[in-house]
C-alpha cells in the first residue's frame, strides 16, 4: 500500500514536471517576443510600437535575455514558494490575473457541466426508454443535427434572439457595469442574468455527446442478463431503470464529464468572445498573441492541474459507483 | 433506413446554410459598388455641446498611467485624460498647454518654456518646473510604455525657476516639440517614491494635472469611469464623466443606445444616414496597409523599375473598392496620405497600368522565355512568397492576382500576427503586408523608415530601410537636412522633396488607409474633434472640453 501510494506520487511529480517544462519552452518557441509588435490584428487598432531601445530595455527589465536554463530554474524555484510570476502584459502578478478572470470561467465551465450533464441524462434515458417509437427518432435527429452548430454561431444566435430582440438579456459582461448592489442577493441575481446566455450555449454545445453516450449505454445496458435478472425477480420497471440500467450506465458518463472541463476549455474561448465574457478564455488568448511567457505559464498549469484533478475525481466518483474500481 | 433520413436532414441544412451565407455575400459586393460613389449627406442639425455622461466602447487597457497602459489598443488616450504634457495638438497643429509659451535658442539645441501659472496636480500640490525635470530625469530610469522621449536626443533639463524649465539638445531636433505632445508630466512628490512604476497600481500613481480623475477602473470588466477635475486649470470639461463600458457588438450597443459613439462598417451606412439624430463622418487616412520588398533578400529588386512595376500593377483602387468597401483611400507612393499636413499633391502617380508595369519588367530584362506565364531572366523566375497576417489574406489574393497579370508570380503565405511581426524584424521574408497607424504623424517618419542612416536620434522603427535593405543617398541627404531644420516652413519644402524622391523610387507600396466612419448620437454631445495627425476622434482629450479660452487659443 505504502509503496503504491509512492509511486502514485512520484507519477503524480513527473506529469507535473513534464508539463512544466512544456509550458516554459513551448510559448518560447513561438516566433516573436512580447514587445516586437509593429503590426496591428485590425484595421484601425491602434498600437504602441516600441523603439528598439524601449524593446531591449523591458527583455533586461523581465530577464528575458538571460540563458533560458536559467529562466527555467528560477521559474521552478518561485514556483516553489508559490510565485507564478508577473504578467508582462498587464504588468500585475500572474496569480492575481488568473484570480480576476478564473471565477468567471469557472461559474459558466461548472454551471454547464451541470446543466448540460444532467439535461443529458434525463434526454438520454428518456430516449433510451421509447426507443423505436418515433419520440427517440426525432429526438435523436435532432439533438445530432444540433450538434453540428459550432458554439460560437449558436451564441451569436441566442444573443440576437434573446439579447438583441427581446431585450430579455444583456449584450455584454458579467456584471452590470458601475452597479451599485444593496446586498448580495441583488449581486448574485446580477451575475446570474449576465452568465445565463453564456452558460446555456456551452450547456447546448456539450448536450448531445451526454444524450447519446447515455441513450447508447443505456440500451446496451439493457440487454444484459442482470436486467433481465431484476425484471424477472418482479421489480418495478422505474426500479429497474433507475436502480440498475441507469447505475451502470452513468460510468462512462462520469469519465466524460471529468473530461468535459479540458473539452469546454476549447469552446469557452470563443462563447466567452461572443458575450464579452471576462473569462479566463479571453484572457489566455490575448496573453498567447501578446506572447505573455508568465501568464501563458500561469493559465496552462492552472488548467492542466484542474484536469488532474478531475481525473482524480474522476477516479473517486467511480469507485463509489462501480466497487470493483479500487484506487 | 436510419442513416439515410439523417443525412437527407443533414444535407437539407447544410444546403440551406451554403444559401443563407451565399446571400450574404451577393448582397454585400452588390452593395459596396454603389457606396463608392455615393457621397455622404451631411447631417447639418445642431447637436449638443455638453453632457453630463458619455458611454463609449470599453476594454481593458491597463491602469491608466504611462508605465502600466498596454502596448495594444487606446491605452495612451486614457493617460492623457489624467496626465497633461506641456503642448497639445488641435485640429491644426501644436498649441500651448502646461507650457504657456516657449523660446528656441537660435542654434535649436535649446528650448525654454514658461509654464503657466496656477497649475495644481489634482491632490492639490503646486505643480511646478521641478515635476518636469524629475519625469524626464524618472523616464532614463524607467522608460515608460508611450510618450517616452528617446536617449540621444536630450541631454538635460534644467529648472530656471518654479515656473520656467529648459531642455538642452544634443543636436537640433526638428520634432523635439511634436515629442513633447505625447511627454506626460508626472508628479514627483509621489513617483520620487516609487523604485519601480511598472507595479505602481495605488490610487496616487493617477494623480495628474489633467481635466479628468479616475473614478472607478475595473480590469476584469475592461470598465473605466472618469469624472471632471476640479481643480484642472484649464477649459471647463464639456463632458462631465466619461464611461467606457464593454460591449460585444459596438453597433447593436450603439443602437440600443449603450453607447454614444461608435465605428460602423460602410455596408450599413444608410441604416444611420437616414438618421437626423446620428452624424456619420469619416476619418481621415492615418491608419493604412504597407507592402515591404525585401531587397536583401531577392537582391534583384533593387532595380527600381521592378518595384515600380509592382506599383503600376496592384491596382489599389480596386483594393478600397473591394477589401475596404470605398471606405479606404489609395496608397501614394510618396508614402504619406492625402489627409497628412505636409502631403505633396505634385508627386509621381502610379494608376493601375498593367501595360507600363509590362514595358518596366521588359526594360529590366524579364521576359517569359518558357511560356508558364511568368516572366524569368538568367534562369530564375519573377516569383515571390507574400507574408501577411490571417486578416490580410484577401488583400494578398487580390494582389497575387493582379501581379499574376504582370507575369509576376506570388505566393500568399498567412502568418500569426505574431510570427509575421518577427519575420518583418529579422529581414525573414521576400514581400510582406503590414497593416498599423499613425500615418498623420510628423512626417519625420519619412526619414525613420526610409533613410538607412544610423542617425543618432529617432532609431526608433526596427522595420525600417536597413531591415529590408532599401539605400539612397539623395533620400539620406534630404533625411539629415529634415531633422536639423528648424523652421517649419523650410522643413515642408524638404519633406516635399523627400515624397517626391520616395514616389520615383518607391522603396515600399502603401496599399491602401483606411477611412472608417465614425458615428455618434448628436443629442447626447455632438463635441467631437479630430486632431491634425489622429484618426479616431475620441483619443483627442479636447473632445472631452469645452472649446473656448485656452483650448480655443494658439
Amino acid at each position: 500500500m505504502v509503496k503504491d501510494r509512492n509511486s502514485f506520487i512520484f507519477r503524480l511529480s513527473l506529469t507535473l514536471f513534464v508539463i512544466l517544462a512544456i509550458n516554459f519552452f513551448l510559448p518560447r518557441m513561438m516566433p516573436g517576443d512580447p514587445f516586437s509588435t509593429t503590426s496591428a490584428d485590425e484595421a484601425g487598432e491602434e498600437i504602441i510600437v516600441m523603439t528598439e531601445e524601449q524593446r531591449l530595455y523591458y527583455i533586461n527589465y523581465y530577464g528575458l535575455d538571460r540563458p533560458l536554463h536559467e529562466q527555467f530554474l528560477v521559474y521552478i524555484k518561485n514556483l516553489m514558494t508559490g510565485d507564478l510570476g508577473r504578467s508582462i502584459y498587464y504588468k500585475m502578478p500572474v496569480s492575481d490575473v488568473i484570480m480576476l478572470h478564473l471565477p468567471w470561467t469557472m461559474l459558466i465551465v461548472v454551471g454547464a457541466t451541470v446543466i448540460s450533464t444532467i439535461s443529458g441524462v434525463v434526454l438520454g434515458t428518456l430516449s433510451a426508454m421509447n426507443r423505436k417509437k418515433g419520440s427517440d427518432k426525432i429526438m435523436m435527429t435532432g439533438m445530432i443535427a444540433f450538434a453540428e452548430i459550432p458554439s460560437f454561431l449558436l451564441g451569436l444566435i441566442l444573443l440576437l434572439i434573446f439579447s438583441v430582440h427581446l431585450r430579455l438579456f444583456p449584450l455584454a459582461g458579467a456584471i452590470t457595469p458601475f452597479a451599485n448592489y444593496t446586498g448580495p442577493a441583488e449581486q448574485a441575481w446580477d451575475i446570474l442574468y449576465h452568465a445565463f446566455l453564456p452558460v446555456v450555449t456551452l450547456s447546448l454545445a456539450q448536450l448531445t455527446d451526454v444524450y447519446l453516450l447515455t441513450r447508447n449505454t443505456l440500451i446496451t445496458v439493457t440487454t444484459k442478463d442482470y436486467i433481465r435478472t431484476a425484471r424477472a425477480k418482479g421489480l418495478g420497471e422505474k426500479t429497474v431503470w433507475t436502480r440498475h440500467a441507469l447505475r451502470n450506465a452513468l460510468l462512462p458518463v462520469v469519465t466524460r464529464t471529468g473530461f468535459m472541463i479540458g473539452i469546454m476549455m476549447g469552446g469557452v474561448v470563443l462563447v466567452e468572445s461572443v458575450f464579452s465574457y471576462p473569462g479566463i478564455g479571453m484572457t489566455l488568448r490575448s496573453a498567447v498573441v501578446g506572447r505573455d511567457y508568465p501568464l501563458i505559464q500561469g493559465i496552462l498549469l492552472v488548467i492542466a492541474v484542474s484536469i488532474l484533478i478531475c481525473n482524480l475525481l474522476v477516479d473517486k466518483i467511480y469507485g463509489k459507483l462501480d466497487p470493483r474500481v479500487v484506487i | 433506413m436510419e442513416k439515410k433520413k439523417l443525412l437527407v436532414l443533414f444535407s437539407v441544412f447544410l444546403t440551406a446554410l451554403i444559401l443563407m451565407t451565399a446571400g450574404c455575400i451577393g448582397q454585400d459586393s452588390a452593395k459596396a459598388g454603389t457606396l463608392a460613389e455615393e457621397t455622404l449627406a451631411e447631417n447639418t442639425a445642431d447637436g449638443s455641446l455638453n453632457a453630463d455622461v458619455v458611454y463609449l466602447i470599453g476594454g481593458d487597457y491597463g491602469y491608466p498611467q504611462p508605465f502600466t497602459i498596454y502596448p495594444r489598443g487606446p491605452g495612451s488616450s486614457k493617460v492623457g485624460m489624467i496626465f497633461d504634457s506641456l503642448v497639445e495638438r488641435d485640429e491644426i497643429g501644436i498649441i500651448p498647454w502646461l507650457a504657456e509659451s516657449w523660446e528656441v535658442s537660435p542654434d535649436g539645441t535649446e528650448y525654454t518654456f514658461k509654464l503657466r501659472e496656477g497649475i495644481v496636480w489634482s491632490d492639490g500640490a503646486p505643480f511646478t518646473a521641478g515635476d518636469v525635470k524629475f519625469t524626464f530625469d524618472y523616464e532614463q530610469k524607467n522608460v515608460p510604455v508611450s510618450g517616452g522621449i528617446e536617449s540621444g536626443v536630450v541631454d538635460n533639463v534644467q529648472v530656471v525657476d518654479s515656473g520656467t524649465v529648459k531642455f538642452v539638445l544634443s543636436q537640433p531636433v526638428s520634432t523635439f516639440l511634436y515629442k513633447l505632445t505625447g511627454f506626460k508630466i508626472i508628479p514627483e512628490h509621489i513617483y520620487e517614491n516609487v523604485p519601480d512604476p511598472v507595479s505602481f497600481l495605488d490610487p496616487q500613481a493617477v494623480t495628474g494635472t489633467g481635466p479628468f480623475l479616475l473614478d472607478e477602473y475595473n480590469k476584469e470588466h475592461g470598465t473605466y469611469r472618469f469624472v471632471t477635475n476640479d481643480n484642472f486649470w484649464g477649459p471647463d470639461t464639456a463632458v462631465k464623466s466619461v464611461e467606457f463600458v464593454p460591449v460585444s457588438d459596438s453597433l447593436i450597443a450603439f443602437e440600443q443606445g449603450e453607447i454614444d459613439f461608435t465605428g460602423i462598417s460602410p455596408d450599413i451606412l444608410d441604416r444611420f444616414t437616414s438618421d437626423p439624430d446620428v452624424r456619420v463622418v469619416q476619418q481621415p487616412a492615418f491608419w493604412g496597409y504597407q507592402f515591404y520588398f525585401n531587397m536583401k533578400k531577392c537582391p534583384e529588386l533593387n532595380d527600381k523599375r521592378i518595384r515600380q512595376a509592382f506599383a503600376y500593377a496592384i491596382d489599389r483602387d480596386e483594393l478600397v473598392e473591394k477589401i475596404a468597401r470605398g471606405a479606404g483611400k489609395a496608397g501614394k507612393m510618396g508614402i504619406l496620405s492625402e489627409d497628412h499636413i505636409w502631403y505633396n499633391p505634385d508627386q509621381p502617380e502610379y494608376g493601375y497600368n498593367p501595360d507600363k508595369a509590362g514595358a518596366l519588367l521588359d526594360e529590366a530584362g524579364w521576359i517569359d522565355t518558357d511560356g508558364d506565364g511568368i516572366r524569368d531572366k538568367d534562369g530564375e523566375k519573377l516569383s515571390y512568397v507574400l507574408s501577411l497576417g490571417s486578416g490580410e489574406v484577401r488583400i494578398g489574393e487580390l494582389i497575387k492576382e493582379r501581379l499574376s497579370e504582370a507575369g509576376i508570380d506570388v505566393q500568399v503565405k498567412a502568418l500569426e500576427s505574431k510570427s509575421r511581426d518577427a519575420n518583418l524584424k529579422n529581414g525573414d521574408f521576400e514581400l510582406l503586408i503590414s497593416g498599423f497607424g499613425g500615418w498623420g504623424k510628423d512626417a519625420d517618419y519619412l526619414r525613420t523608415r526610409y533613410c538607412d542612416t544610423d542617425s543618432q536620434s529617432g532609431m526608433s522603427v526596427s522595420s525600417g530601410a536597413a531591415v529590408f535593405g532599401y539605400h539612397n543617398d539623395t533620400l539620406d541627404a534630404l533625411g539629415a537636412r529634415e531633422l536639423q531644420e528648424s523652421d517649419d516652413g523650410k522643413r515642408m519644402e524638404i519633406v516635399y522633396n523627400m515624397q517626391t524622391v520616395l514616389a520615383d523610387d518607391v522603396p515600399a507600396i502603401p496599399l491602401y488607409y483606411t477611412t472608417n466612419y465614425d458615428a455618434w448620437r448628436i443629442s447626447k454631445y455632438d463635441g467631437w474633434m479630430n486632431m491634425y495627425d489622429h484618426h479616431a476622434r475620441t483619443h483627442s482629450i479636447l473632445s472631452y472640453l469645452e472649446r473656448d479660452g485656452i483650448a480655443e487659443k494658439r
